[in-house]
């Protein structure tokens, strides 16, 4: 019979040789079937526990929200106690109603869309992870949403499908450190990839030859050249510096996203597969 | 390993990865959220020893992981490092997570988390995850350390809970077997 003192080296030793196995898998092939098929059967199976403890303890994220945002709250209520009670309940409830039907009718006939068929969905989480940035949508493969497909939002680009469920999804938008899109300026030759750094961090426009001409307020659109993951002429983020440092190789450029991506209620995933 | 202290367990783990999901995710300072898995290995080294604390983590790690966006196992990979190491030190120090000042649990609580977010970057920076390099870590270590110092308490009363004894299965090896 193993003494403790082995059997313990050997449990160990098997989890941790399963767990290195497990990611070594995942992070060599984003659909290695093993890991993918791992993930999706325990994000069905815990999803809707989620779901249903997302929904009862709502009224407690509101309250720490509202803690936060103590001295800000005073005062609005302060304002809010001068109306007419029935009145100002009707007056947010439409106010409300408006935002949302304002945000979805944004959405509707976007121009950069053209005509590729578009699934309209509601952002329910973000940032699940402290590690990306991401939002997770009310639509998953039920509706034909796939991993690779383009999200966008009113203004441009919001990210890619990076995971699906049968019902929800996964966004990486575009400032996280992982997002590479290919963009361009429009009527010029520039290209360059806009590279995510992390949330709240502007985004960066690299390999751009200096003195390229690229200027504070330009515009980089999707450029959709064969192998690109994003279809051509999508707005992804306008020029907020553009340098040329001496004997640098190429320009120093950050950008800020189209998108607000800070308010994403709707946005619509494009039903476009990246052209392998 | 019983099967009652597996239901009890595994109904732990349920609980502390749906609570993340659901509710601590969104309670974000500085665009931050706490991160109660860590706290899930450590207390279960803490109460049940290097087995257990390995075992809690590498099965607490692999499910939450299947709720992130980020590389399938890494929390897993880390659950299990966090579990070994505060197995030793219980095993080693006889502190079980109870008894001695009153700090000392979340203290170890704030210590691990921390810990564990820069195993959890580390890691990932050499499995190809070059994007963790740029985070905001003073926030991330502040928040997920104060979370981690208010949550352990909690979190090692549910697991010393699912173990069926405060005292804990390494208290009494002679009984507990897995």
């Amino acid at each position: 019979m193993p003494s403790r003192r082995s059997r313990s080296v050997t449990l160990v030793a098997i989890l941790l040789l399963a767990a290195f196995s497990i990611l070594a898998l995942s992070t060599s092939s984003s659909s290695n079937p093993i890991s993918s098929g791992l993930r999706a059967v325990g994000s069905t199976v815990l999803k809707p526990f989620v779901a249903v403890v997302d929904v009862v303890a709502k009224p407690v994220g509101n309250l720490f929200q509202g803690i936060l945002n103590y001295g800000q709250m005073s005062e609005e209520n302060a304002k809010l106690r001068a109306a007419n009670a029935q009145l100002r309940t009707n007056q947010l409830e439409q106010n409300y109603t408006k935002s949302q039907l304002e945000q979805i009718a944004k959405l509707d006939g976007l121009p950069f869309v053209g005509d590729i068929p578009t699934v309209v969905s509601q952002t329910i989480a973000q940032d699940t992870s402290n590690f990306a940035s991401t939002i997770t949508l009310n639509k998953g493969r039920n509706q034909g949403v796939q991993v690779g497909m383009p999200v966008v939002g009113a203004g441009g680009l919001v990210g890619q499908v990076v995971l699906t469920s049968r019902t929800t999804s996964t966004v990486r938008l575009i400032t996280d450190g992982r997002s590479k899109v290919g963009a361009g300026l429009e009527n010029s030759d520039v290209m360059g990839i806009i590279s995510g750094q992390a949330a709240y961090k502007p985004l960066t426009l690299n390999f751009v030859a200096p003195q390229s001409g690229v200027a504070k307020g330009d515009v980089l659109y999707t450029n959709g050249l064969k192998g690109g993951e994003y279809p051509a002429g999508i707005p992804v983020a306008k020029v907020t510096s553009a340098t040329s440092p001496t004997n640098a190789t190429q320009m120093s450029i950050t950008l800020m996203p189209m998108a607000n991506l800070s308010k994403l209620t709707y946005v619509e995933v494009l039903l476009w597969n990246p052209q392998l | 390993m019983s099967g009652l202290r597996i239901a009890r367990l595994g109904l732990v783990v349920l609980i502390v990865v749906v609570l993340q999901a659901a509710i601590v995710d969104k309670l974000r300072i500085f665009g931050v959220h706490p991160e109660l898995i860590w706290l899930l290995a450590m207390a279960a080294g803490l109460v049940g020893g290097i087995e257990y604390g390995a075992l809690m983590g590498f099965v607490s790690g692999l499910a939450l992981d299947c709720l992130l966006p980020t590389p399938f196992g890494l929390t897993a990979l880390v659950g299990v490092i966090v579990g070994v190491v505060m197995g030793q030190i219980a095993e080693r120090s006889g502190f079980g997570g109870e008894g001695g000042v009153w700090w000392l649990l979340p203290a170890t609580g704030a210590g691990v988390s921390a810990g564990a977010v820069l195993a959890y970057a580390a890691i990932g920076i050499v499995f190809g995850q070059d994007q963790f390099a740029g985070l905001n870590y003073p926030a991330l270590l502040l928040v997920v350390a104060l979370g981690g110092a208010l949550f352990a308490v909690p979190v090692w009363s549910l697991v010393a809970w699912g173990f069926g004894s405060r005292r804990g299965a390494h208290h009494s090896r002679t009984e507990a077997s897995w």
